[in-house]
């Protein structure tokens, strides 16, 4: 049998070669999701029906010939995508009768490849946009990391970042306002891949902030994510934000340079981190990468990115907030972030946007590199049973609300441990240049096994 | 390095707009160095939000909704220090499109 945690590559060769059925494998990781998924807080609701079914199309069409990479390989996806007929829970006890008659666009085009969906798996209530304090902030309650279970899997793409560290799913797809996608990532030892703003259609994806929200790839490696983004990406009728093409992720021009920020180290006390970030860039440097330092224009991205939240948060959950459920909500925290929000002034927003439009200027760094080289976090995961306020400490994370702010892509990638747990980098690149971010990974992970460490969990 | 660092700091380093999806919420009451100015009309601002909900918050709700008013109104006070170019437009502009090609 194959192994669970096998690439999308391992797993399409199998099928191809008929050393395993893609009914096999879908069985396979219904039963990981049953135990190993679950006992995370991970699985909001399992296909098993559909799945199987799905399963058996894509070995017929896998027998046919002619089949998409993705035929027959088995994922799941947070449960903030509206899926025909299947609870759609956006991880919040209030909402836990709601189910869609259609799917979102990225199901539906993951589908028509042959995948196979196992399951919605579970994510931070409303996807935090009330300011969560406590990983108990989602419906099925804290989602432990594929790495220790007493460690918080991130958020707000919690059950896609454990289950594909687990080995319960053959992929996932996770979403990023700011920092969900890359935050899981670090935490459960796996690769997440934020396309720029447009590149996949939202259609079908619970709204926190229209102007923020991205859906990308979570996988095991940076290979699995682009066979992955391009079957997702693409221009759709109903999402007027999506962008008319493809991506590409073929390598363009000669190999990226890559920035350096200036990191704080020893002020965050992250030893472990230090060397992960040396050893990495001792490896692209004998690969033949170019480094630079550089440095971000400083502007108020944080404010600009509260208030931004605050307003389309509120708005695009203003029926939920104002109506009899609002107070079910796991996290009292969200509860008052919510209801604070709805008071957000038309003035600060318009002041967030114009800064937005200010803040393109940022984009003079991609004079001197193509990309840039950080630490998602300077530190593993948090426990997963403690108030953040009480343990978010010298983490860094300087780099996630800019690039979001700028619609950016990113890809974030494990690079090293820190007592036991995994810690992760992150590639930012310019606007519509997923190729830079997929290209460096991809060459990382061709010369390092980072991503191939297999948790014992796992 | 303190263990706890005070919200303009979070907020300097960026872990503040993080905080708001990401990674959790660092968050609003924080603040340990900050000493939050006492809000003489915070009662009635909590009263104006809590009459727009289908039910009254509990008392840990009310107290913790002090704390965002706190921090929104900071974001506020914040944003004026980065003054914006006069006129200068937001990222997005209005798009006119028949009723028909709305997604």
């Amino acid at each position: 049998m194959i192994s669970p945690l096998s690439s999308i590559r391992e797993m399409g060769q199998a099928l191809r070669r008929k050393q395993v059925s893609s009914v096999e494998l879908t069985q396979m990781y219904l039963d990981r999701l049953n135990t190993k998924g679950k006992a995370h807080n991970a699985v909001a609701e399992l296909t098993p029906d559909l799945a199987l079914a799905q399963a058996r199309a894509a070995d017929d069409r896998l027998a046919r010939g002619g089949a998409h990479a993705l035929t027959g390989i088995p994922f799941g996806v947070k449960d903030l995508l509206a899926t025909k007929g299947i609870p759609t829970r956006w991880g919040s006890p209030g909402h836990d009768d709601q189910v869609f008659n259609y799917d979102a666009t990225v199901v539906e085009r993951l589908q028509n490849a042959g995948a196979v969906l196992l399951a919605k798996l579970e994510m931070i209530e409303l996807a935090g946009g009330g300011n969560y304090n406590v990983a108990d902030a989602s419906r099925m309650g804290p989602c432990g990391s594929a790495w220790d279970k007493g460690l918080w899997a991130g958020g707000s793409s919690s059950g896609a970042g454990a289950t594909t560290g687990l080995g319960c799913v053959g992929f996932s797809i996770g979403s990023e306002t700011s920092g969900s996608i890359l935050c899981p990532a670090a935490f459960n030892g796996v690769t997440g891949f934020r396309p720029t703003y447009g590149r996949v259609s939202r259609y079908g994806a619970m709204a926190l902030c229209w102007t923020l929200d991205k859906l990308g790839p979570i996988c095991r490696s940076a290979e699995d994510c682009g066979v992955v983004l391009e079957a997702i990406s693409g221009p759709d009728v109903h999402d007027g934000s999506a962008f008319s093409e493809k991506s590409s992720l073929r390598a363009r021009g000669p190999k990226p340079r890559i920035g350096l920020i200036k990191e704080d180290f020893t002020k965050n006390k992250a030893p472990a981190a230090e060397k992960a970030y040396n050893d990495a860039i001792a490896v692209f440097r004998k690969l033949g990468y170019q480094t630079v330092e550089v440095a971000m224009p400083d502007l108020p991205y944080e404010t600009a990115m509260n208030i931004i939240v605050d307003a389309e948060g509120a708005s695009a959950h203003e029926n939920f907030i104002r109506g009899p459920r609002f107070q079910e909500l796991k996290d009292v925290n969200q509860v008052a972030g919510f209801a604070a929000a709805l008071e957000t002034r038309a003035a600060d927003y318009l002041w967030a946007m114009r800064l937005r439009t200010e803040a393109l200027a940022a984009n003079a760094i991609w004079e001197k590199c193509d990309c840039i080289l950080t630490p998602t976090f300077y530190h593993r995961s948090l426990p997963i049973d403690q108030p953040f306020d009480k343990t978010w400490v010298n983490m860094g994370g300087d780099l996630i609300s800019p690039p979001n702010l700028l619609g950016w892509p990113a890809i974030g990638f494990p690079w090293g441990f820190e007592d036991g747990a995994p810690i992760g980098a992150q590639v930012i690149a310019p606007a519509m240049r997923e190729d830079v971010c997929y290209r460096v990974a991809r060459d990382f992970q061709r010369e390092t096994d980072w991503h191939l460490k297999k948790s014992p969990l796992a | 390095m303190p263990e706890k660092i005070s919200r303009r700091e979070l907020a300097k380093r960026g872990l503040l707009g993080a905080a708001a999806l990401a990674v959790p919420a660092v968050l609003k009451a924080q603040d340990t160095q900050e000493k939050p100015k006492v809000d003489p009309d915070i009662d009635r601002k909590i009263a104006l939000i809590e009459s727009k909900l289908a039910k009254p918050l509990s008392d840990r709700a009310r107290e913790l909704l002090k704390a965002s008013i706190s921090n929104n109104e900071n974001n506020s006070t914040n944003r004026l220090k980065h003054k914006l170019p006069e006129n200068s437009e937001p990222c997005f502009v209005y798009h006119v499109t028949l009723a028909g090609d709305r997604p």
